[in-house]
Formats: structure tokens, sequence, C-alpha cells
């Protein structure tokens, strides 16, 4: 955590070295495809059991702004603008057609461009019913951070796991209302641990690892 | 975190607020908890939960991990009922690698799983009993744990963190004397212990008002804030994965769920007491239907599941443990998701205390039933 020393200049070298030793190794690793490559590439997933597909048309169907997202199995799967996102909670929490009222897993998801956010929803009045929305962040901003809206106006829930998702990935929910780090110790100033190219940026000494 | 010292007048003491700290080293929060308790007198006028004292980074490290090695590292997130830890990992990745799990195996899984939350619920009655300063429940409790334990021993070979579930089934079978040595376990819990811990502690009259009306919560309330379990089993919600969305095979298992009417204490112990009882039961329908056959597929060592992404969930005895597991298709994942029900009703506490006193607040987190390993990660 930030010391009052002046920072040593070998700190910064190792730094730099253990990023750039990271960036070669994860070259040859670029990730899963998304949304509508994942859907062409991927072999077929098994069919949804039909009473969840229908509930996916009819979704599809009420909400114009979703658009089917290949690669997810045993759920309908959506991805909406952020832009859109809360109105779309919004319908699935608060419309009796849906009563999507239960947020499960809120999930940050690192990507080369984006940082994708991850909605596992079901439906307490309806237990046969589980929709997956996803919404991403490009992290290309002009400001610096990328953002997301919040959705604790929809599911309280959602507090803490948004909350961690800024703590570990660094993703500004707009209009969360404490949003602040809560794993890692409040003046941590090392960087986003989840990050696929995040190295330690807090001082740093030489250390002899066990090469692997 | 500054805290503006404002005087209001209340009604204990004499206005002045004083912040405190609980935790995170503290007999009454669990593990490694902190709790910053603003309080006027006795009464809890604010309550802020700090956690991450036990974060180890579990999500990042098994990003670098063969899928067959996080089975067991996943033991450590609720390590009072690991088997149920396992069994979400297994059942995410097994379901990306389209594995066949044999028949015994699926129901020596459903076994193990409830023979863990009747050990967990034990435990349970022992800490709540001691949160409200009744420290004989706590002895008894563990004189169970310790006869479910040497069983958990001689049937996975370890006591409390087991690696027993392998992508594909389980470690090893169990022997036909374990079975029956189970049994035996089971009648002398429901004949006898059962009725001893509910005479020494929720039958007891100090025990019933320290219980009964304290960290009420509603169902909407605990529908909104994510709760699964017992907690939101006690608000009078009948929510349960089991039956809600069965995997293993409970939905060819009978068995009840326990369902309070007023979202306190009280309820949320009494559902666990309750389960204890409905474990039992479907641990002796097991017995009575376990299949024979092989306990683990023949599974090539390096497993590669294929690109896609899954949302596997079981009922811990703490609530839902659910695993989202992101795979790009290669050995290792890309990303695992660990949702861990306490880290969900550790929100809670707030809703659950402020306005009561600080004994209340400390039954009410005893309610909860958190585990810090599975909070923090």
């Amino acid at each position: 955590m930030s010391d009052e020393r002046p920072s040593d200049p070998r700190s910064a070298a190792l730094v730099a070295a253990r990023a750039a030793a990271l960036a070669a190794a994860r070259k040859g690793r670029p990730g899963p495809p998304a949304g509508r490559a994942a859907a062409a590439e991927a072999p077929p997933p098994e069919a949804l059991p039909p009473d969840l597909a229908a509930f996916g048309q009819r979704v599809a169907a009420r909400l114009p702004d979703l658009k089917t997202d290949g690669g997810t199995v045993g759920l309908p799967a959506f991805r909406v603008r952020r832009e859109r996102l809360l109105e779309a909670c919004a319908l699935l929490c608060g419309d009796p057609e849906f009563r999507m009222d239960y947020l499960t897993c809120l999930s940050g998801v690192d990507y080369p461009e984006r940082i994708e956010v991850v909605y596992h929803l079901f439906s307490i009045p309806h237990p046969g019913r589980g929709l997956v929305l996803k919404t991403a962040a490009p992290k290309a901003e002009p400001d610096g951070r990328p953002w997301v809206p919040s959705v604790t106006a929809v599911w309280a829930g959602a507090n803490w796991h948004e909350r961690e998702v800024f703590d570990l990935l660094g993703l500004e929910f707009r209009g969360h209302p404490d949003l602040r780090r809560i794993l890692l110790p409040e003046g941590f100033d090392g960087g986003f641990p989840l990050r696929k190219d995040f190295v330690d940026q807090r001082e740093q000494r030489e250390r002899k690892v066990r090469a692997r | 975190m500054a805290e503006q010292a404002v005087v209001v007048a209340g009604p204990d003491g004499d206005g002045q607020l004083m912040t405190i700290n609980m935790g995170p080293q503290h007999p009454s929060t669990h593990g490694v908890l902190r709790l910053i308790v603003t309080l006027d007198g006795e009464v809890v006028v604010r309550v802020v939960p700090d956690i991450g004292y036990l974060h180890r980074n579990f999500e990042k490290i098994v990003e670098g991990w063969a899928y067959p090695g996080i089975v067991p590292f996943s033991d450590r997130n609720d390590y009072l009922a690991a088997i149920a830890n396992e069994v979400a990992v297994c059942l995410a990745v097994e379901k990306l690698t389209d594995i066949e799990v044999p028949p015994r195996a699926v129901y020596l899984r459903v076994l193990f799983s409830e023979l863990q939350r009747i050990l967990s619920h034990i435990l349970f009655y022992g800490t709540f009993g001691m949160d409200l300063g009744a420290f004989s429940p706590f002895m008894y409790a563990f004189r169970e744990r310790e006869l479910g334990y040497t069983l958990m021993e001689k049937a996975t070979g370890a006591r409390m963190l087991y690696a027993y579930n392998r992508l594909g089934g389980l470690r090893n079978d169990v022997s036909e004397p374990w079975l029956r040595e189970l049994e035996g376990y089971l009648d002398y819990l429901e004949r006898q212990a059962w009725p001893e811990y509910m005479g020494l502690l929720i039958d007891n009259q100090i025990y019933r008002e320290r219980t009964i009306g304290v960290g009420k919560l509603t169902p909407e309330q605990a529908i909104a804030w994510g709760a699964s379990g017992p907690v939101l089993r006690a608000t009078g919600v009948p929510w349960d994965v089991r039956k809600s969305a069965p995997y293993l095979c409970y939905d060819r298992l009978e068995f009840d769920v326990p369902v309070g009417k007023n979202g306190d204490t009280y309820d949320s112990a009494m559902v666990r007491m309750l389960e204890i009882k409905q474990s039992a039961r479907l641990i002796r329908q097991v017995l009575r239907l376990l299949p024979d056959g092989p306990v683990l597929a023949k599974v090539r060592p390096t497993v590669k599941p294929r690109a896609g992404e899954y949302y596997s969930r079981v009922e811990s005895p703490r609530g839902e443990v659910g695993v989202y597991l992101v795979s790009d298709g290669s050995s290792r994942p890309y990303r695992l998701k660990w949702r861990a029900p306490s880290f969900c009703h550790l929100q809670l506490v707030p809703a659950m205390s402020e306005g009561w006193k600080l004994a209340d607040l400390v039954a009410a987190v005893g309610s909860l039933d958190v585990i810090m390993g599975e909070v923090d990660r």
C-alpha cells in the first residue's frame, strides 16, 4: 500500500519485467470467441428443454434490445447494450409475465477489449425459469475507467457482487450506492487482480521463485 | 472509515455514539469477519461488515490450473461442507465435457452431500448456542461431529477436506460395513442426539427469548438480497435448489423442505434442525436404492471441456453454491466464478440488526451460518 518512502527504481524495473513476461506467456491464449462468433464457431450446443426454450423466445419477443448469445449451455442467454441494461432488467424483474426477481450471480469476466458482466437470473414464483443476461463495457474509454450501470435499484443483492467486480476487475458501476473495494484492503493500489494482464503494481522486491 | 459523531438523544445511554470494531479476531464473528458497529449505549445504530481477511484469490489461481486439480482446491471455500463444493465444480466441468457419471457415484454423491449437511447443521447448532452464551450444546455437537468425522475418514481418508470427488465420479467406493455403520450413526442421531439437542437448547426458555423475533427478515427482503438456503426458507419462501433445479438424483428421492414462518433467527435455526432429519431420511433412501457398479467413469487425464459457459448450482448447507464456468476449449478455465451463499447473506446483517441490541447482532450473524472461507474465497 502507499508508503511515504520514495519509490525504489529497481521495483519499477521488476514490475515492468513481470508485465513483459506475462504478455509473452499469454500470446497463445486469446480466450473464448465472443457472442456471434461463438455461435458460429462452437459445435451446436444441446437444445434447451422445450419450456425453457419457449420462455427464451418469449423474452426475445418482448425485449428487442436483447440479442441471443451463443455458447451458454443449459439456459437461454442474451446480450444487451449497457445503455439499455437498466430498462431490460426492470422489465425482466417487475413484469408479471417474467418475474425474474432472483439474481443469484453477478460475475465480471475480463476479455481483451472489454469487460463483460454476466447476470444469472431466476424466478422464485416460477422455479423452472432461468436466464443469462450479459452486458459489456469497452476498455477503451475516453475518461479512463470502463463502466456499466448498476442494477442495485432492481435487485438489492447486486450490491456486494458489483463491489467485488469493481474491486477485482476495475469496472465502475454507475449509480451504485457505495462503490468501494470489498475483498482487497481499502487503499490497495496494486491494480485489479482478475484482469488477465494483472501484474502487482505495488512496491516489489526481488524474490527467488522456483521455476515451473 | 471516518464516522462523524452525531449526538442524538436515544433510549439507551446519553445519546453519544461510539464506533467500535468487532473482529476480525472475535469469538462470535464466525471466522475472520470485521463488523464496524456504531453504538448508542447498547443499541446498534449502524453496522458495516468488512470482509476480505481470508481472501486467497481462488478465482484467479484456478485460471491457471488444470480442471482435475480445481476439485480438491474448492474444498477450501466452504470447508464445513467440502463435498458440496466439490460436487458443484464437478457438475460444471462434467457438463461441458459430457462426462457420464456412473449411477452408483451419483447416489453416493447425494449420500455424502446429505451427510455433510447433517454435520454442518450440527456444528451450526453448537456454535449458535455458544454465540448466545450456552456452552454445553457446543460440546454435545462436537461429540456427534467426531463420530461423523470418523465415518468420513473411513470412507474418504480425510476428516474435513476430502478431495473425494473426481471428474467422472468418486475416488473410491464405500464398503458394506461402512454403510451399516452409517445407518447405525443415523439411528443414534435420530433416536438420541436430536432429542437431546432440542431439549438442551431449542426448547430452552432463554434461547427462545433471545431468538424469537430477533433478526427478522421479510420474504421480499430475502429474495431481493439474493438469500438462499435456510436463511431464505426461514422467511417462508419454499425455495430449495434440490427441488427447483434438481441435480444428481434428487428428483427421484422423496424429502420435505422445512420452511419457517417469521424469518427470525429462531426459524432459521429450526429450519436447520429439521433439515437434519430430512437429510437422514434422504440417506436412508439412498442406502435402499444404491445401485451396484463402478464409481468412477473413464476420463482422459487431460480434461478439455468444449468452449462455452455453464452455471452449476447445488444446495449446500448454507444455501446455493454456484459455479459459473467460462471455458475456452483448453485444459484450463478461462474464468471460474464462485457464487458463495455466505457472501450474499452477509449483506443482510445491517437489515437484520440495526436498531437492535449488540447481543441481537451476534445472534443475527450467528443465524446466517456464514463461513468466511467462501465469503472471501
